[in-house]
């Protein structure tokens, strides 16, 4: 077995004390980020393994592969790569994470967001789950935005994110985070699109519906040319 | 015209109606300042002898300031060092103005929470959630404004740059997490003379930040 295997397979964490969680999760990703072969096994691993092969996804602005899954322990551990695309859509997540920026890096944007904007109930929600079915129910006047305060993520910057904190991050090109989830802790999150004015809601796997599922999948050879990269790279 | 009032009269204006254009330009701002630190010591000499700079410069619990040059009224901003102090509690507060700080050396960890005020402008402790926690490094830039409350728990010898802006509200609020204490700053026009007196930095007390600043090779 691997250091980095050995090194996650004793790790858990209590999200339920978020400061806490943050300062334990925020150590165990910089101490992979500083080992370039704890992350060259785990992507290895991620190869040999068809249940983690199934779960990398490409998005339109990032790809991300799931490098270890202990949902039981409180945690999941994912790689992001940035695609050509750089978009700011402040958005929040169904979830609290640490990250760590390996390469590039980000301008990250902190926003207030009045809820009132949103109107519609679930059930309709769920129809709305891509940027080519925004939620005509959600209304984002001028002024529902206020940016509240901006960092710049560089390589080495490691961060914790709460789920309820609404952000946005436009990425360099190569940018590339070790990225550490916790368990969900709601049902949806918010993606709002400024240039459009249009938003559209982010659900888990298990309710998002199957032509996305299909779309979203990486295919094997987009996960090879991936980690050929995180080499040229020097990230793995 | 001196090297000193030739720099500042050559840097640009903001408009902080416009907070991401206003950030970038201040970024570029404390940049210049930080790589160009023959104009710093220029700049910190000059404020440690102009009276109007001068009764500007303060003591306090956390952190020391010196102000290095007021363009507030011609081009909407204060620039001033911000001196952390070894003393390190988790005080929960906002500002009255928008700032852009750059760390120049040092670091602290930095919390963002979201929080409420009461009609005093006091913070209610029951509303103060942590948002985002990050270690931040010096040569980053980082944009606080007036509607958003943080914390810095800041490394032995950390020195910034902060350039801030109009103020946007009358007082500050402070929230000490640990002994539940409320505290409230106002504007150096709006406080009593005594606490002016209190807050003043003494002579000794700038020659030491001098010294400090040059062994740190910040100037």
């Amino acid at each position: 077995m691997s250091n980095a295997l050995k090194l996650l397979d004793g790790f858990s964490v209590d999200w339920g004390d978020f400061e806490q969680a943050g300062r334990a999760t925020r150590q165990l990703i910089m101490e992979i980020s500083m080992n370039r072969g704890y992350l060259r096994d785990l992507l290895q691993a991620v190869m040999d393994d068809d249940a983690l092969m199934r779960q990398a996804e490409s998005h339109q602005l990032l790809d991300r592969i799931v490098l270890y899954q202990a949902d039981s322990r409180g945690f999941r551990l994912r790689l992001h790569i940035s695609t050509d695309e750089t978009l700011d859509r402040p958005h929040d997540h169904r979830f609290s994470f640490s990250s760590y920026i390996l390469n590039g890096g980000y301008i990250n944007r902190f926003y207030a967001i009045n809820h009132s904007a949103f109107s519609g109930g679930l059930g309709k929600r769920i129809e709305h789950q891509d940027r080519f079915h925004p939620d005509p129910a959600v209304n984002m006047p001028p002024g529902s935005l206020t940016l509240l305060a901006i960092t710049e993520e560089v390589k080495g910057s490691c961060y914790t994110l709460h789920h309820s904190a609404f952000h946005s991050v436009q990425t360099q090109r190569d940018t590339v985070s070790l990225f550490l989830r916790g368990p969900a802790e709601k049902e949806h999150s918010l993606i709002y699109d400024r240039t459009q004015n249009r938003a559209w809601w982010r659900f888990g796997q298990a309710m998002e519906p199957e032509e996305r599922r299909k779309k979203l999948i990486m295919p094997r050879t987009r996960l090879v040319h991936l980690i050929d990269r995180m080499t040229d790279l020097g990230v793995a | 015209m001196s090297s000193v009032q030739n720099f500042v009269a050559g840097l640009p204006a903001i408009d902080w109606s416009q907070r991401e254009a206003a950030y970038h330009i201040a970024s570029e701002i404390l940049s210049r300042m930080a790589r160009d630190k023959e104009m710093l010591r220029a700049l910190l000499f000059t404020a440690a002898a102009a009276p109007e700079l001068r009764r500007m410069h303060e003591c306090h619990t956390f952190d020391d300031k010196i102000v290095l040059f007021d363009a507030l009224e011609s081009k909407g901003y204060r620039v001033r060092f911000r001196l952390g102090k070894s003393a390190n509690m988790e005080r929960v507060h906002n500002h009255r103005f928008d700032a852009v700080h750059l760390i120049l050396t040092g670091g602290y960890l930095h919390r963002i929470y979201k929080a409420s005020l009461d009609e005093t402008e006091a913070i209610i402790p029951s509303s103060v959630e942590l948002l985002a926690v990050k270690n931040e490094r010096p040569g980053t830039a980082i944009l606080i404004s007036s509607d958003v409350f943080h914390s810095t728990a800041t490394d032995a010898d950390t020195v910034s740059l902060l350039l801030r802006g109009p103020t946007r509200r009358e007082k500050a609020a402070q929230f000490d997490l640990s002994t539940g204490l409320h505290s409230v700053q106002r504007s150096e026009q709006d406080e009593a003379p005594s606490r002016r007196l209190q807050v003043g930095m003494p002579d000794d007390m700038l020659q030491r930040w001098i010294d400090k600043l040059e062994q740190l090779g910040v100037v």
